[in-house]
């Protein structure tokens, strides 16, 4: 076995050397997939990708879930400090209109031509 | 300028490489190419194999870089793999040959201490064909932890099994091949050492 390890030793040491011819191989390979990859187009992103950019991504969609669960559990079972909603839509009987004033003061032209 | 070569992991040069840096691909041909070859010559045997096998090698690690995952693997340990593999597809289409003495070594100048260079050669050729001996796996375990140095779990994750079975196959490897030199001791001139 000493002969062996030995052998093994030498054989070691004597490694192979790479070709020139075939270093040159493996560069023009490399070469050629680097051409492929500056190629290659970047695909587009979908429209509600880059809608959920906008918006800031996924945690404003995690808040914006949130905020509306929140507001159907409310509007559904109102915390008892909050007056029932269905109570604050109802028929008035207040004509905002009534005065003319108000009428003509969001309707009047403001120029001093008049 | 960036750090010297030498201090960059294959990861990184890897990494450079994908986003077009040619120094990165010189790099890398320069570290991993030859460790490849060496391995597939070992394994195969036939000198135009092992260049074939090295070449393709190289060509699917320049193909996986972009998708390279660093901290996954080593890139060398994903190298060997994809060279043992490779080595074996060529297997299964070629029955195994002997290796003859202008199968491995390189031929050699006529230089001072010739016959002992002719002796060392006739050795090396010994020990390849004893290594075509060895069943694919035994063969594979030895080149890898005696020829290549890898540690037995480096070699565990290359050819994929546990490193109590790297250990039976190198052991069992390097028994063979002790028993087919021993056969040639006379021969190999180891009497008169």
């Amino acid at each position: 076995m000493a002969d062996l390890d030995a052998l093994l030793d030498v054989t070691r040491r004597d490694r192979p050397v790479l070709p020139d011819a075939l270093t040159a191989r493996i560069l023009a390979d490399a070469e050629s997939e680097q051409d492929r990859f500056a190629r290659r187009k970047p695909k587009a992103a979908p429209v509600w990708h880059r809608w959920l950019e906008v918006i800031g991504g996924w945690p404003a969609m995690g808040g914006m879930a949130t905020a509306c669960a929140a507001g159907i559990w409310i509007g559904f079972a109102p915390p008892q400090m909050l007056p029932d909603p269905a109570l604050l839509v109802q028929v008035s009987d207040f004509d905002l209109f009534a005065d003319d004033d108000l009428l003509i003061a969001l309707t009047e032209d403001d120029t001093n031509d008049i | 300028m960036t750090a010297d070569a030498s201090e960059v992991s294959d990861a990184v040069l890897l990494a450079r490489f994908a986003s077009g840096d040619r120094s990165a691909a010189r790099s890398l041909t320069d570290r991993l190419a030859p460790r490849s070859f060496a391995v597939a010559l070992r394994v195969l045997g036939d000198r135009a194999e092992a260049e074939d096998v090295a070449q393709e090698s190289m060509i699917r690690l320049w193909k996986i870089a972009p998708d390279w995952q660093a901290g996954q693997a080593q890139v060398a340990t994903w190298l060997y793999r994809v060279t043992l593999n490779l080595c074996l597809d060529i297997k299964r289409r070629h029955r195994r040959r002997d290796v003859g003495l202008d199968g491995v070594a390189e031929p050699r100048d006529a230089t001072p201490g010739v016959a002992e260079q002719l002796q060392q050669s006739e050795r090396q050729d010994a020990l390849q064909g004893a290594l075509m001996q060895l069943p694919e796996r035994q063969r594979q375990a030895v080149v890898l932890r005696h020829l290549e140095e890898l540690s037995n779990p480096e070699i565990a994750e290359i050819m994929e099994i546990g490193t109590e079975a790297v250990e039976s196959l190198t052991a069992r490897g390097k028994r063979a091949l002790s028993a087919a030199l021993a056969e040639r001791r006379e021969e190999l001139g180891y009497c008169n050492d």
